[in-house]
């Protein structure tokens, strides 16, 4: 309750020439973050959705970029505090991006823009305008905007990213494919197929080209094609590109659940700790922990997404097909472990386990992810 | 008088000459100014260009791409994901094979498939097709398609390829849940052994790579056989993107290493295909590859009855012939014996006249090494007796006879049948015959001469050495050493 009250400013007892202005919107901020007192907002809304949206992760790693610096008397010193702004800067903007990454994944549109507007603030303060490293930034916005229905924003930030891309001679293949599949999840939205559909194949072949054509970093553009082919009613095509999807998402959740259990049966002979209860170290290694943690989050909500819906339009079918559907099953409940939802993870494996067909091998992974729940 | 008929005759009906122009025209002005009509063009260029129609964006997009690049894209943009992947698959695969065949090959100064626009294209067509019957579960559709595609890359001397397309076509009719007839089951394998023998072809003569080629090759034709055995399957082309001449020459590749007295088989029965290959690997692999004796043995055996189930006599006979070679190498004479009589049968059967000399020459041979020389000359004369007289047969009856009185030390017989043979050869002809055979007709005689030879020399008499005088300048007077005798002698 002392907080509250304690986090009111007043423009005009600012020194002269400073100006402080809202975290969102830049207006005059009447308010300052308790915190760390370095963000400004403009009244309490602003304040809360700011906080949810992304301040409550990076209160603390504000600090250092924005109080005014102190002389330092030698040029090396000078330097090496620079370069360390600099890094610690490039992974604010890595680290927002993926936690903006995952609330869309997750449809949560309006908690999503803070994160992608300080990512996008940074990286111009940075980088500039002009650069490419500005176009992850406006096709999350863009995401986000078309989620909350705005489409004439979405089409401008879309612009802009693209106007972006042609300006700059060598855009990296990821950047290109990502754009294009947001362009084409705004076509979709208008309704104008062909020429989504030629986008997503844009984005597929650079994303064949940068990650290989079984990665499971394609399927996305996959998904998105076999939607329209769907709603168009091809249901041949559709088909065969869902089982696409499923098969690479199957195989790349096998890999690094293979991965995980197997680690942790030698971990406990060792005696070593589990990844996550680690402690704090320094503040840049926690980051990069949390970048990748993210990271893995967007990729697991991704999962959960596309898998949900081709869960839900196999179980809709005339004639179910049972082993597309017991693969579809077991994607989740590998999924579901990752994230850690363990009792989801129960229902999953009982269903499995009913089912009498089943491959030796899954069976065998299965009993492997319930054995190191269990050690839990 | 005349004069006026003449001037009437021009006055009246007067004849137009077809070579004035009916209507005038006016001749065009040159512009009496350069300036304006380098004005007047550029006006006109820009007006035609004002009148271009605009690239659409996609068109501009389309320019801007590679060709690759814009087969790839319409081929997802119609949902073809799998072709897509097949093909991005196929250029790795190309670099690798590259890399297998070594990199001093020929093959590098080719360009890159990605460069190769036609095959591309009608690459991706194909693939088109194949996954679209593949959706609708035409299995059968599918197995054509990529037959015509490895046919397709076989003619244009992508063998790398081609067998890509053979290796599928045989996944997919080995598939059983497919349900494709055993005929197309057989022809793959048939398809596959033929491409890995071609692979031979691309490796340097010390490597080990060829003997596993030849060794895969092997077992393909032993499957090609097996599923065409007791069926009556013929060939039939079902594709309609090959010219005649292209399917002829597809026949001429795939009989590329056949023995010469079968390539102008017309249309074989797959039947007769699979063992005319089959046999062929089983002859190769015994000539190089056998470890000892029995192996080759064993190898030859089975060719045989290949060649027996075949029926084709011409078949049997050469299988026969080259087993008892085999076993002749190996001592083994009496089963030798055996294979070259039946090889006799059957070119006697047959009534081919240059098999049964080639016969009858082996039986005669393996007779002598026996040492049953009667039945060797009992052979020989057998032969000579159903042989025509101006035919090279009987050059080489003769031949073979006069080689096996000159064993026997019959100088004089083996000399008339040397002669023989010479003036057969001389009649009908033949360039290398003639000099073969005029050197064994000298032999002989030498040989004839060189008793009475060695007589006149111990003997020493005058007479002898006038003899051998009058031999050494006039060495056609075949007599001249055999007087001997001495005019005193003689009283």
């Amino acid at each position: 309750m002392s907080k509250k009250s304690n986090n009111i400013v007043y423009p005009l007892a600012f020194p002269k020439g400073t100006k402080y202005l809202c975290e969102l919107c830049q207006k005059p901020a009447n308010k300052i973050c308790e915190r760390c007192r370095v963000t400004y907002y403009c009244d309490t809304e602003h304040q809360q959705t700011d906080w949810f949206g992304i301040h409550e992760k990076i209160c603390q790693s504000l600090i250092p970029l924005r109080v005014p610096l102190p002389f330092l008397p030698s040029e090396e010193e000078r330097k090496k505090r620079d370069e360390d702004l600099k890094n610690k800067k490039l992974q604010l903007i890595e680290y927002t991006r993926s936690i903006a990454q995952r609330y869309l994944f997750e449809g949560d549109y309006q908690r999503a823009i803070p994160g992608a507007m300080t990512s996008l603030k940074l990286v111009i303060e940075m980088f500039g305008l002009k650069s490419v490293d500005l176009v992850p930034s406006y096709l999350i916005l863009g995401e986000a905007s078309q989620g909350l229905g705005n489409l004439s924003q979405a089409q401008e930030y879309l612009s802009q990213a693209e106007w972006t891309v042609i300006k700059s001679p060598d855009c990296p293949l990821p950047i290109l494919s990502k754009l294009y599949r947001n362009i084409a999840m705004l076509q979709i939205a208008k309704g104008d197929f062909d020429q989504a559909l030629r986008n997503l194949a844009n984005d597929v072949y650079y994303a064949s080209e940068e990650f290989g054509t079984e990665n499971y970093q394609v399927s996305g553009g996959y998904f998105l094609i076999a939607n329209i082919f769907f709603k168009q009613g091809k249901m041949d095509v559709a088909d065969s590109l869902y089982r696409q999807v499923v098969t690479m998402w199957h195989a790349h959740l096998r890999q690094v659940v293979n991965k995980k259990t197997e680690i942790s049966e030698l971990d406990t002979i060792l005696g070593k700790k589990d990844e996550d209860d680690r402690d704090t170290e320094t503040l840049d290694k926690f980051k990069v922990q949390d970048t990748e943690r993210s990271n893995e989050l967007a990729s697991e909500a991704e999962a959960k997404k596309v898998l949900y819906s081709i869960y839900e339009i196999r179980r809709n079918e005339t004639t179910p097909d049972n082993q597309e559907l017991t693969k579809i099953e077991h994607c989740l409940s590998m999924v579901h472990f990752l994230a850690k939802e363990y009792d989801k993870v129960q229902n999953y494996t009982d269903l499995l386990e009913s089912k009498k067909d089943l491959d030796e091998i899954l069976r065998s992974e299965l009993q492997r992810v319930i054995y190191f729940i269990r050690m839990k | 008088m005349a004069a006026l008929a003449s001037k009437n005759s021009t006055m009246i009906g007067r004849i137009k000459d077809p070579e004035l122009p009916t209507k005038w025209v006016a001749p065009k002005k040159p512009p009496f100014r350069e300036d304006i009509l380098d004005e007047k063009i550029v006006k006109e260029k820009i007006l035609t260009h004002k009148k271009q129609e605009l690239l659409n964006r996609y068109e501009k997009e389309k320019l801007k791409n590679t060709f690759k690049k814009q087969l790839c894209i319409e081929m997802l943009k119609d949902g073809f994901h799998k072709s897509f992947r097949e093909l991005d698959f196929i250029l790795k695969l190309q670099i690798q094979d590259r890399y297998r065949v070594g990199s001093e090959h020929p093959v590098w100064e080719r360009p890159l498939l990605d460069n190769e626009n036609d095959k591309l294209e009608y690459l991706c067509k194909k693939l088109n097709d194949a996954e679209l019957s593949e959706r609708l579960n035409d299995f059968k559709k599918v197995y054509w398609t990529n037959l015509d595609l490895a046919n397709y890359f076989l003619l244009r001397d992508d063998s790398w390829l081609s067998m890509y397309f053979f290796e599928k076509c045989l996944t997919i009719a080995e598939n059983k849940s497919n349900n494709l007839d055993t005929q197309l089951l057989a022809e793959a394998h048939g398809n596959l052994g033929l491409s890995y023998e071609r692979e031979t072809d691309d490796y340097t003569a010390k490597s080990d790579k060829i003997k596993s080629s030849y060794l895969k090759a092997l077992k393909h034709f032993q499957d090609y056989y097996n599923f065409a055995k007791g069926n009556d399957f013929s060939f039939s082309i079902n594709s309609k993107d090959f010219s005649k001449a292209d399917i002829n020459n597809l026949q001429k590749i795939r009989f590329q290493n056949v023995e010469d007295n079968l390539k102008n088989m017309e249309s074989p029965s797959v039947f007769i295909d699979a063992c005319i290959h089959l046999q062929r690997i089983f002859r190769i692999v015994a000539n190089k590859y056998s470890n000892d004796s029995q192996e080759k043995i064993d190898y030859l055996t089975k060719a045989l009855e290949v060649c027996k189930s075949s029926l084709i006599g011409s078949l049997e006979g050469q299988a026969s012939f080259l087993l008892g070679n085999a076993y002749t190498e190996s001592g083994k004479l009496d089963t030798a014996l055996a294979c070259f009589k039946n090889y006799f049968e059957i070119s006697k059967r047959d009534k081919d006249e240059e098999n049964f000399g080639i016969a009858s020459e082996a039986i005669a041979i393996c007779h002598e090494k026996l040492g049953q020389i009667e039945m060797s000359i009992e052979y020989l004369e057998k032969f000579l007796t159903s042989v025509k007289n101006a035919d090279k047969q009987y050059s080489r009856a003769c031949n073979c006879l006069a080689n096996i009185y000159n064993a026997l030390g019959k100088y004089e017989l083996a000399a008339n049948y040397s002669k023989k043979a010479f003036d057969n050869s001389r009649q009908i002809n033949q360039l290398d015959q003639i000099e073969n055979n005029r050197v064994l007709v000298g032999l002989a005689k030498a040989h004839a001469n060189l008793n009475f030879f060695n007589l006149n020399v111990e003997l020493g008499t005058r007479k002898t050495i006038n003899n051998l005088l009058k031999w050494k300048y006039e060495t056609e007077q075949e007599n001249t050493l055999k007087d001997t005798k001495t005019e005193e002698e003689i009283e």
